[in-house]
């Protein structure tokens, strides 16, 4: 990606500056990173570096030894300096690189006359790279801080085009007030809201009809119906809120929390989500020391093959747990006027902004033994969300199943507990034998759900707009059975919806029923971008999800 | 022999179903003779070793007797059944494939989530002049191809996909 003289996303835009301008105008007003970025962001590069250094003693590697005999009197000097003289070297080098990275990487926000300004963010010491991002089509502005970097109190303000991953761009690393304040800046221009004595913005469409505040979330001016205007896949553009009122309104001053979880609560959650799998190991355990005793060494030993993969399966599981409690510790969510805020982590704090807009699916995840207290957790598909970043992320990583349907049917419009479920034949059972009796769809006004799983249920939400084909299949058995599977194609980054062993009438129909409804929604969604139907307010009816 | 039932789901009754060419069958019997000759060369092995008194034949000629079976039965029945049961027509929003006997497939592409139509050849099916259609959307998981089709059929088939695209998405 560092192709010289590339120009960024969002460069090309029909009411820019020339280049030439935004460079000169840039210049002026450059901005740097903190100076100790380079280290932060090429800590591989320095350590491979010292790897190097350390290279060039191999020969005498097992004699670095004598650095201690050293301390202790008995040292032999030319080995000795040449240790100094190597590190100071590299030192100087990863220095002075560093220092040269620092002094070309630099960003500045320019404004346009007609626009609510760009930012120019040039890096590259060989292969330049600069990248111009209209504000306006900035989606998302998120800060974010990696352990490192928090020790330090430097954050990352990120901006998520809608372009995708590729596109994004990450401003790393500033001092934490900086970076919140050129969030609040991005975020107030990229709305329409300009500083000083500039001309304001036009609003784009999406402004009409910003009356409705029958949610009752405390003034929010903001018709919700109208909610990120970006309309279909790549459209793009965030077309702000535009009457007057409203415009002053639109800043992050505006996001209201709605949601908390406490890092305890998300900890205790998620222990008793793997306690399956503690089981498991427990009962492996006792019945490896039981053969033991009673028969003797042998069937220790065949045994343990057998406990090898179980305890690889147990760590893999622990390893996904450990990542969601870091990930999701100190959960908050917040409204923001275009969609949802999600701020958490224990030793990074991540953000994470979801306009409305993105979000191509949702999943409602109640483990087996959250059953009994009620709990349940939701995920999110988001568009442009194949990174780690993005992969996975919670809505709500614990909540009691009402509120998490509320605050589904707050984001989506979608109610889960749509009484319109359709389940499968019984002759399903030879197929699908423990979860047939839970394998359930329905079509609902704005999409397709599909509920499965005995133990641990599952229901996914698609919009029928977000469909990309539908598809069907049939396996041998399943065609004994007179049963098919129908799936629904989404974009990159979200599980495939799939309603398992319909009969075969009932799967054409539902294949020829959602192809139409995909159609009419996502005609629907370029006609009028935005205006999605069945979307009302996120407010606080949603509640405050709590354990 | 190689008729397909029809079908409510993967042989909807009532719509124009087109076939693949037969070529196609010799497209995917390529990969059948790599077997054979693998088979051979079993065979082959099996007796010099013997020969040479160096190996035991009987593995040998075991192995190349299994693979002669397996590439016999690809060549003269699965092979020819699986490449002849593909169908795709031509709606007047979408369009449909199915594939597959054994397992079944179905894949519905509107033509307004079309983001690439390609036409592909390798050697081998170039040669025999066909090519393969491919419809890309922005779902990694559409598994929209049409192999097998002559190369005059499979350009003007995209052709009229692309027109159809265009003319849906031209409303924007």
């Amino acid at each position: 990606m560092t192709v010289a003289g590339t120009s960024g996303p969002g460069a090309s835009g029909e009411q820019g500056l020339e280049p030439a301008a935004l460079e000169r105008a840039a210049a002026t007003r450059m901005r740097r990173l903190h100076p100790l970025t380079p280290f932060l962001r090429s800590w591989r590069l320095v350590g491979g570096l010292s790897a190097v250094g350390l290279s060039l003693f191999r020969e005498d590697l097992n004699r670095l030894v004598w650095v201690w005999h050293a301390l202790h009197g008995d040292f032999e000097i030319s080995l000795l300096a040449r240790a100094a003289a190597i590190t100071a070297g590299v030192a100087v080098v990863i220095v002075f690189g560093a220092w040269l990275s620092w002094r070309v990487t630099g960003f500045a926000i320019v404004d346009e006359p007609a626009g609510s300004g760009t930012l120019l963010f040039h890096r590259g010491i060989l292969a330049k790279q600069r990248n111009q991002v209209r504000l306006v089509r900035v989606q998302s502005v998120d800060v974010n801080q990696p352990l490192v970097p928090r020790l330090l109190g430097l954050a990352a303000v990120r901006l998520d085009m809608a372009a995708g991953h590729d596109a994004s761009v990450n401003l790393a690393y500033l001092p934490l007030a900086e970076a919140s304040s050129l969030r609040e800046e991005i975020l107030r221009r990229g709305a329409g809201v300009t500083t000083g004595d500039e001309v304001p913005r036009v609003g784009g469409p999406a402004a009409v009809g910003g009356s409705d505040s029958s949610d009752g979330s405390g003034g929010s001016g903001r018709g919700d119906g109208s909610d990120g205007s970006g309309g279909g896949d790549g459209s793009g553009g965030r077309d702000g809120p535009g009457g007057p009122d409203e415009r002053a309104a639109a800043t992050s001053a505006r996001e209201e929390l709605i949601a908390q979880v406490s890092t305890e609560q998300v900890i205790k959650s998620n222990l008793l989500d793997g306690i399956s799998g503690w089981v498991v190991l427990a009962l492996w355990i006792v019945g490896l020391v039981v053969a033991t005793i009673l028969m003797g060494r042998a069937a220790f030993f065949a045994a343990l093959s057998g406990i090898i993969p179980v305890t690889i399966a147990i760590l893999a599981q622990l390893r996904r747990q450990v990542r969601s409690m870091m990930r999701d510790a100190d959960f908050k969510l917040l409204r923001t006027p275009t969609g949802v805020r999600i701020s958490s982590g224990m030793t990074s704090t991540v953000n994470r902004t979801i306009d409305f807009d993105r979000i191509q699916g949702v999943r409602l995840v109640e483990p087996f033994w959250w059953r009994r207290f009620g709990w349940a957790r939701v995920k999110l598909d988001i568009a442009g969300g194949e990174d780690d970043f993005n992969k996975g992320a919670s809505l709500i990583p614990v909540a009691s199943r009402a509120d998490a349907v509320a605050l589904i049917v707050a984001v989506t419009g979608a109610d889960l507990d749509s009484p319109r479920y359709v389940g499968v034949p019984r002759s399903a059972r030879w197929v699908d034998p423990i979860g047939w009796r839970f394998q359930a769809v329905a079509l609902v006004g704005g999409g397709a759900l599909s509920r499965s799983g005995r133990w641990r249920r599952s229901t996914a939400y698609v919009p029928y707009a977000r469909v990309q084909s539908v598809s069907a299949r049939q396996g041998l058995v399943q065609r004994r059975l007179g049963l098919a599977t129908v799936f629904l194609d989404l974009p990159k980054g979200s599980m495939r919806w799939r309603a398992e062993h319909r009969t075969v009438l009932d799967a054409a129909a539902l294949v020829g029923e959602l192809g139409v409804q995909a159609r009419l929604h996502r005609l629907a969604a370029r006609s009028a971008p935005g205006s999605s139907p069945g979307r009302p307010a996120l407010g606080s009816g949603a509640g405050s999800a709590a354990v | 022999v190689h008729d397909l039932q029809p079908d409510p789901l993967f042989l909807e009754p009532g719509l124009d179903w087109h076939k693949v060419s037969p070529r196609l069958i010799t497209e995917r019997r390529i990969p059948v003779v790599v077997l054979a000759l693998v088979a051979v060369a079993a065979l082959v092995i099996g007796v010099v070793g013997q020969a040479n008194g160096t190996v035991s034949s009987w593995p040998f000629v075991l192995a190349a007797g299994v693979l002669a079976v397996v590439a016999l039965v690809l060549w003269l029945v699965l092979v020819p059944r699986m490449a002849l049961s593909w169908r795709y027509a031509e709606r007047e929003q979408d369009l449909v494939v199915r594939r597959g006997r054994i397992m079944r497939r179905l894949t519905v592409v509107p033509y307004g989530r079309m983001q690439v139509i390609q036409v592909r050849s390798n050697p081998v099916a170039h040669r025999l002049g066909i090519a393969t259609v491919t419809l890309v959307t922005a779902s990694a998981d559409t598994d929209a191809h049409i192999p097998g089709l002559p190369v005059d059929v499979a350009q003007a088939l995209r052709d009229r996909l692309a027109a159809k695209g265009e003319a849906l998405t031209a409303g924007l």
